[in-house]
């Protein structure tokens, strides 16, 4: 009851050609927008002309509103700021309920813009150069709306990075002189491994297609050209990982223990991205190699096992 | 609630950074050039948003186009982490650092001095010297390089001077990471 009574005390128009109509003909229309949704459906509302039309009589209700009343904070209006969010959230509301980051951008400058409007006409509404006294007014606002722009910008560089890159999410960020973490991190603090795992399963699927069914001193060639390092393994595995954007962060490396008939290969994705103090684990797998048969007598072939599950080790500098 | 990462650190920084400089630059207006307190104020004002405008125009450029990959990795490494990852630039990013410090300090030197005199050739800054109505014929051949020399000369030891205060705060706050 009460929340009509105020209604009524602010809304009801003084007289026909006031702010107050203009909100209510928008709230009217939106009634019966609503009344349309219901009776036919399979309209999207945001593209009805009803919406459209609703939208602009409110927003011109709110600015004429904030004109005649402003609300002030420290003595800045703040009429612009509220016109100008919602122009952008209208104009740029897309079908997913989404404003997209250009509206964010546009906010801080459409509301310089509307702010130094007052200043570019005289009384009589004709066009004029701003008076001297209020150029540099003019000016100043607009430098600090284009810095909020920038902050606002800055912050969305940052959604991309952590988007292209994944593990800047793990632990807090208690270093960084720049950025600050707000909100949980998901219940299990689990790096997110996405590329490592792709270059791991790629290591194996190029090390097997080296190895298994080959003639033994074939096998072993390999194996000696991968313990001395000559063997490009990111060129090797390219094929399999091009298309994961990470997967170049992960450096594939492979470690042969043994000798004579048979060998112990660790293949291993290294993290080398951004990462906080404790580092991010390595991804390992383990393989076996084998002399088949294994009678020195008999030319033989390669056979090798992998098994199935990851282990992780500790970062650790790198050699 | 989703964690999200907000530059808060970066624009209070900013703000503090800009808050000091204004307040030195503005105190070097009036002691050199005996402006009065308002003007130098908004000398100081306009000069340093306008700095800092045009720096983060130009980061975003350089960071969207001009960056490899490997260099990006490590700008985002020290964003978050505040330490440089194992590649081709681990050994040169410090050196990369102090040289591009010295760049910036130069480019907002010379965006300054340009900008004020745009904005006063705008009328939205007042000229840096009063001259009598008078005698302007005479002093536009005669002075007003100098006049220039003189307002360029102040904004280099004010820009140096608020740069200074800012580096050795810069290192406080690295001292106390570091300990």
């Amino acid at each position: 009851m009460n929340s009509i009574r105020w209604l009524h005390g602010n809304l009801k128009p003084p007289k026909f050609f006031s702010w107050q109509t203009f909100i209510l003909i928008a709230l009217i229309l939106w009634f019966f927008l609503i009344l349309v949704l219901l009776s036919v459906p399979g309209i999207e509302y945001d593209e009805t002309f009803l919406n459209a039309l609703a939208q602009l009589f409110f927003v011109v209700g709110v600015g004429w509103w904030q004109t005649e009343t402003p609300w002030k904070l420290g003595g800045f209006p703040l009429g612009p700021w509220i016109v100008s969010a919602l122009v952008c959230t209208f104009v740029f509301e897309n079908d997913a309920d989404r404003l997209p980051d250009i509206a964010f951008l546009m906010w801080p400058l459409l509301t310089a813009f509307l702010s130094s409007l007052p200043f570019f006409f005289n009384r009589g509404f004709k066009f004029q150069v701003p008076p001297l006294a209020d150029r540099i007014k003019l000016t100043l606002f607009w430098l600090l709306c284009l810095l909020v722009c920038c902050w606002l910008q800055f912050h969305f560089y940052i959604t991309a990075w952590l988007a292209s890159y994944p593990n800047l999410l793990v632990g807090d960020l208690p270093n960084s002189q720049f950025v600050v973490r707000i909100g949980d991190l998901p219940p299990e603090n689990e790096p997110n491994y996405l590329g490592g795992r792709t270059v791991l399963d790629a290591l194996q699927w190029w090390t097997v297609a080296q190895i298994q069914n080959y003639t033994w001193p074939e096998v072993e060639k390999v194996l000696f050209d991968l313990r001395h390092r000559n063997t490009n393994l990111e060129d090797a595995i390219f094929p399999r990982t091009k298309n994961v954007p990470v997967a170049f962060l992960w450096k594939p490396e492979i470690d042969i223990m043994g000798g004579g008939d048979r060998y112990n290969l660790n293949l291993r994705a290294r993290w080398r991205g951004p990462a906080s103090e404790a580092g991010i684990p390595s991804l390992v797998r383990t393989c076996r190699v084998q002399r088949t048969p294994p009678d020195p007598q008999v030319s033989a072939i390669g056979v090798i096992e992998c098994q199935a599950d990851i282990e992780f080790e500790d970062a650790y500098e790198p050699t | 609630m989703p964690p999200i990462i907000l530059p808060l650190k970066a624009i209070l920084l900013q703000v503090l950074f800009l808050a000091i400089a204004i307040a030195i630059e503005a105190f070097v207006w009036r002691r050199k050039l005996h402006l009065p307190r308002r003007t130098t104020v908004e000398f100081a004002m306009a000069t340093n948003l306008l700095a800092a405008v045009v720096g983060w125009l130009v980061f975003f450029l350089v960071q969207r186009f001009l960056m490899p990959r490997s260099l990006q990795i490590q700008l985002v490494s020290y964003i978050f982490f505040s330490n440089f990852v194992p590649n081709s630039w681990m050994g040169l990013s410090e050196w990369l650092v102090i040289l591009i410090c010295f760049g910036v300090f130069l480019m907002t030197y010379i965006v300054k001095a340009k900008g004020l005199s745009l904005m006063q050739w705008m009328e939205v800054l007042p000229p840096s010297i009063t001259i009598p109505k008078k005698d302007v014929p005479k002093v536009l051949t005669s002075i007003l390089p100098k006049i220039h020399r003189q307002q360029n000369f102040t904004l280099l030891v004010g820009h140096s001077v608020s740069h200074s205060a800012i580096l050795i705060i810069l290192f406080v706050l690295n001292l106390r990471l570091l300990g």
